[in-house]
């Protein structure tokens, strides 16, 4: 197995080094944030649930096997958090803050397309119950068995099936895909 | 013809399905157009939302990340608490002295068997005697050989713990993991 690249800074910061574990947030910031963007649904909230997930991992980095990839670890972290958080406080239905959510730079007419098509389907993520909106981050874009989503969120494996199943129909039906899956 | 279920056509596009239940599906396929289409259609959801751009991070998170677990420098008030534990409990020390110099004093004899049998009976034997001792109940408080009133022990032992407990609940709450 290769060794995690983070590895050195890892074991910094279990020795207490806080600038230690800052380069590492700088190095996976960005998946992180995505991945609470995915989940959260709103940007700033994403950003707050990126750096909670960062504390929560700098508290449990003691039982990271350092050998492993430091990336997937943290990205599955963050989907807890951010499962969790959603669960202690259900949301509102979600509705897009237009100044906040806006792109920050403007966007050629393509770019606008694409920034569309995203959007569309982001406010489709946003308007799945959050168990739902947890197994596609994790299978979809984490790329976790179903066993693993299964250990993941300690559900049984029969759970996670129907979850993810019955998310995919809800978002085809939100995407405007025929809902003819049966 | 019966159609493939939902389920299957799921674990089919996670290929999760066993090879002779995905040959089984494949076969289908090709004789069936409404399941090809439902395939198609679970497909085109794949496919959008692997196409879901990343979304830009506008801001660097590590910056709060860091500052959140530094340990802050101790205020001045801490400091003083701090040293006077020390002098607190140094002074404990120097005042149980007499105390630490009588046990340390007494033989005290290797364990062995007959030796612990020994200790056994005479701890039963001052039970016993003690039993006596406090019957009828009396209490008073214990005598020490230099001239301190019990008055002042009780206020000396109850300042040591306040500032004990005063100083650890500040360190404790001063402390980088106990966030609100």
């Amino acid at each position: 197995m290769e060794a995690s690249p983070d590895r050195d800074l890892i074991l910094r910061a279990r020795r207490g080094d806080p600038e230690a574990f800052g380069e590492l947030v700088r190095a996976h910031q960005a998946g992180v944030f995505n991945v609470c963007y995915r989940m959260m649904g709103e940007r700033r909230e994403a950003e707050d649930m990126a750096q909670e997930a960062f504390l929560r991992a700098y508290e449990r980095i003691h039982t990271f096997d350092v050998e492993r990839p430091f990336g997937p670890w943290m990205r599955r972290v963050a989907a807890n958090v951010c499962l969790n958080q959603l669960a202690a406080h259900k949301p509102e239905p979600a509705e897009l803050d237009e100044e906040r959510d806006a792109d920050p730079a403007p966007l050629p007419e393509s770019g606008r397309e694409v920034q569309e098509e995203a959007e569309r389907v982001r406010d489709a993520l946003r308007r799945l119950l959050p168990h739902y909106r947890a197994v596609i981050e994790l299978r979809h874009y984490q790329d976790l068995s179903y066993d693993e989503i299964a250990a993941e969120l300690k559900i049984p494996l029969s759970n996670v099936k129907s979850h993810l199943f019955r998310a995919r129909k809800i978002l085809a039906e939100s995407l405007s895909h025929e809902p003819s899956l049966r | 013809m019966n159609h493939l279920s939902d389920e299957i056509l799921n674990e089919y596009l996670d290929d999760v399905l066993p090879p002779d239940a995905r040959a089984e599906v494949e076969s289908h396929l090709r004789d069936c157009a409404d399941c090809e289409l439902s395939l198609d259609q679970l497909a085109d959801l794949f496919f959008e939302l692997s196409a879901l751009p990343d979304a830009e991070l506008t801001r660097d998170l590590s910056a709060d990340v860091v500052r959140t677990l530094t340990p802050q420098p101790l205020p001045r008030l801490l400091k003083w608490m701090a040293l006077l534990q020390v002098a607190a409990a140094l002074t404990a020390l120097v005042a149980s002295l007499p105390l630490l110099q009588t046990m340390f004093a007494m033989d005290v004899p290797a364990i062995t068997l007959p030796t612990l049998l020994d200790l056994t009976l005479r701890f039963e034997q001052a039970v016993v005697e003690m039993k006596t001792l406090f019957t009828p109940y009396q209490w008073q408080m214990p005598r020490l050989s230099f001239e301190v009133s019990s008055l002042y022990i009780t206020v000396a032992v109850f300042s040591v713990t306040l500032l004990w407990l005063v100083g650890n609940g500040l360190l404790l709450r001063k402390s980088n993991l106990i966030r609100s």
